[in-house]
């Protein structure tokens, strides 16, 4: 997993606004994507690459492809739920040894 | 006598001697020799006569004696001439003879000859427990390696410097066994050899479940979980009840999870997953591709998991009792728990017995708790005391009652004891981050004693405390009956407790305890306990 480069305290929010996006990518499906949804999923793909997390970058990009498979997009959507659930565990590793 | 064999007498110690036979023949042997002149025991052919029978040792090792008594098995004649032999051996002039050696013949480099060493049932079954931590007390002298096994029972190996695996005692007195496997997987290991083939191989059939696995969330993800029928979740059971047999029970119990918060999804008919099914499905999916994308395709046990918990013995644990907590499940068990808190390791322990409500509905926990004993001692006895525990306890704390227990030095304990010998708040949490870094995707429950002397307040929301002038700790309540109950309870205490003890787990972005007592003028009280 690609290291963050954000300030810690700027961390928590993005991770809760991440954790959000996927919570409604799981409900509604990779192969249903609302309007809404895919600009929160380009605007989750610029400040990821912002802040240096190319991973979750390249797998968002991969989600907002009109062209790529389903069955990868579904696969990088497990991706970014597995990132996100990572990066949630290290930096509340962080904050538990403030 | 050549200097092989004069290196191999002068490194047999009597407790090697007895593990090869038994204390009855070492003794008679013993006798034996005392009975015969020195000049007996022939040093240049290795032999004795002995009551009229003659004894050779024509290698050395304990295979290579031989006697012609008419006994069906090892007799004290073999026995006696290795002593003689020894004794002889220890009286000779050895300038020219160097009584140490630097031999290690328990470092094997390739796999095929380790379990060609110790038989391939053994093999597998030591890594297995050294994978889960099991490691043996390991010293090595000029002689041999004498290793301590603490599991069910604690077992020595010994293990000469001079001769092959074939010359290696075990206490359990088996012609090969798995102690004596461990100590050799453990000795490569800690020499930095290279153990990566030391995993047993995923079958094709467990492959197999992997893929189905990621099949069965891949299909979550493309078509959303309000997209899917009702077949999905049954199939998503079925493959949890197979990586259950599959040997990954660690998965299996993930894809239980994700299963129910599926279904608890489902009643609540929302426009997004809950977080439960997030955090599942994102574990499964880091676990199945870390197990497919292995290297030889091995299984990784700490990711497949383990069945059951092993117990080993434990000797002289002195434990601090917290008290009693009657309990239930959600998934239909009741039972009781004898709670205790260990001073020297700071950890927690308990004792629990529980059943399935659906198979034993007449089964009463407390009436269970009143006539249960741990060894001689009825477990209501043990309330406000400290006691040594010489019986067998798991890594993660659970104790056993089987036979042999025993329950030693009984005393008062006062609760204030116990809190100022508890671990601080600080130091649970650094636990818990050196915990997420080595494993983020982890669980990490625990029980904890927090001896938090402040005040407790609600934050608003129901069935959620906090510790006040201190944002890290939550306290939560299971939303049962139990759990309102408790709460209750806790209510009545929550403005003067000196501590709390109770399951520590995490929760969002810290941590969270659910608690089971409360510390209170120097008394440990129970929220869960039916008066």
């Amino acid at each position: 997993m690609t290291e963050p480069q954000a300030p810690t305290h700027a961390l928590d929010d993005w991770l809760d606004r991440w954790s959000s996006l996927l919570d409604r990518l799981l409900a509604a499906g990779v192969a249903n994507l609302a309007e809404t949804t895919r600009r929160d999923l380009a605007a989750f793909r610029l400040d990821a690459e912002d802040l240096g997390w190319t991973g979750a970058a390249a797998k968002a990009e991969r989600l907002l492809d009109q062209n790529a498979p389903l069955d990868s997009k579904a696969q990088a959507l497990l991706d970014l739920l597995s990132l996100h659930a990572c990066a949630q565990r290290l930096h509340l590793a962080d904050a538990l040894d403030d | 006598m050549n200097q092989e064999t004069q290196r191999w007498l002068g490194g047999l110690s009597d407790e090697y001697i007895i593990n090869w036979c038994n204390k009855g023949l070492f003794r008679r042997a013993g006798k034996l020799v005392k009975s015969h002149p020195a000049s007996d025991w022939d040093l240049d052919s290795l032999s004795s006569r002995l009551d009229g029978f003659s004894q050779s040792l024509t290698s050395p090792s304990l295979k290579g004696v031989q006697c012609d008594c008419p006994a069906m098995d090892l007799c004290h004649h073999v026995i006696a001439l290795v002593l003689g032999l020894r004794q002889a051996a220890g009286k000779m002039q050895s300038d020219d003879v160097d009584g140490a050696s630097d031999q290690q013949p328990w470092l094997i480099k390739s796999h095929a000859a380790r379990i060609k060493a110790v038989g391939k049932p053994h093999y597998d079954r030591a890594v297995s427990l050294y994978n889960r931590g099991i490691r043996a007390d390991i010293s090595t002298d000029d002689h041999a390696l004498i290793a301590d096994v603490v599991l069910d029972e604690v077992f020595q190996v010994h293990m000469p410097r001079i001769g092959s695996a074939d010359t290696w005692m075990c206490s359990c007195k088996q012609p090969r066994c798995v102690h004596r496997a461990l100590v050799m997987h453990q000795a490569c290991a800690d020499a930095g050899m290279s153990m990566e083939d030391a995993e047993p191989a995923l079958t094709e059939q467990t492959l197999e479940q992997i893929r189905h696995t990621r099949r069965w969330l891949t299909d979550m993800a493309l078509h959303g979980i309000n997209g899917l029928s009702r077949r999905h979740l049954d199939q998503g059971t079925a493959l949890a009840t197979e990586l259950g047999q599959a040997d990954l029970p660690r998965l299996a119990k993930a894809m239980e999870s994700a299963g129910r918060a599926l279904e608890q999804e489902w009643q609540r008919s929302s426009s997004e997953a809950p977080g439960q099914l997030r955090e599942s499905v994102a574990a499964l999916w880091a676990h199945t591709s870390s197990l497919a994308s292995a290297p030889k395709a091995t299984i990784a046990s700490s990711i497949g998991g383990y069945h059951r918990e092993l117990y080993t013995v434990v000797r002289g644990l002195r434990l601090h009792t917290l008290g009693f907590e009657i309990w239930e499940t959600q998934s239909g068990y009741r039972g009781y728990s004898l709670h205790c808190f260990a001073s020297q390791s700071g950890r927690s322990y308990a004792f629990s017995e529980a059943r399935a409500s659906a198979q034993d509905p007449s089964w009463d926990p407390r009436h269970a708790l009143a006539a249960a004993s741990l060894g001689d001692v009825r477990l209501t006895a043990l309330e406000g005391c400290s006691f040594s525990l010489n019986g067998w306890a798991t890594q993660s704390g659970r104790i056993s009652a089987k036979e042999g227990t025993e329950v030693i030095d009984i005393a008062q304990t006062a609760a204030h004891i116990i809190l100022e010998l508890a671990p601080g708040l600080d130091e649970r949490r650094a636990a818990f981050a050196r915990a997420l870094r080595t494993e983020p995707l982890g669980s990490y429950p625990d029980w904890g004693v927090l001896p938090l002397r402040t005040r407790y307040s609600r934050d608003g929301e129901k069935s959620r405390w906090i510790v006040r002038d201190n944002d890290h700790l939550g306290i939560e309540f299971p939303a049962s009956q139990w759990g309102r109950k408790a709460e209750r309870r806790f209510g009545q205490y929550a403005d003067m407790a000196d501590g709390v003890a109770g399951r520590l787990s995490l929760r969002g972005r810290d941590l969270s305890l659910a608690p089971v007592f409360v510390f209170h003028e120097g008394k440990c009280i129970s929220l869960r306990k039916q008066q």
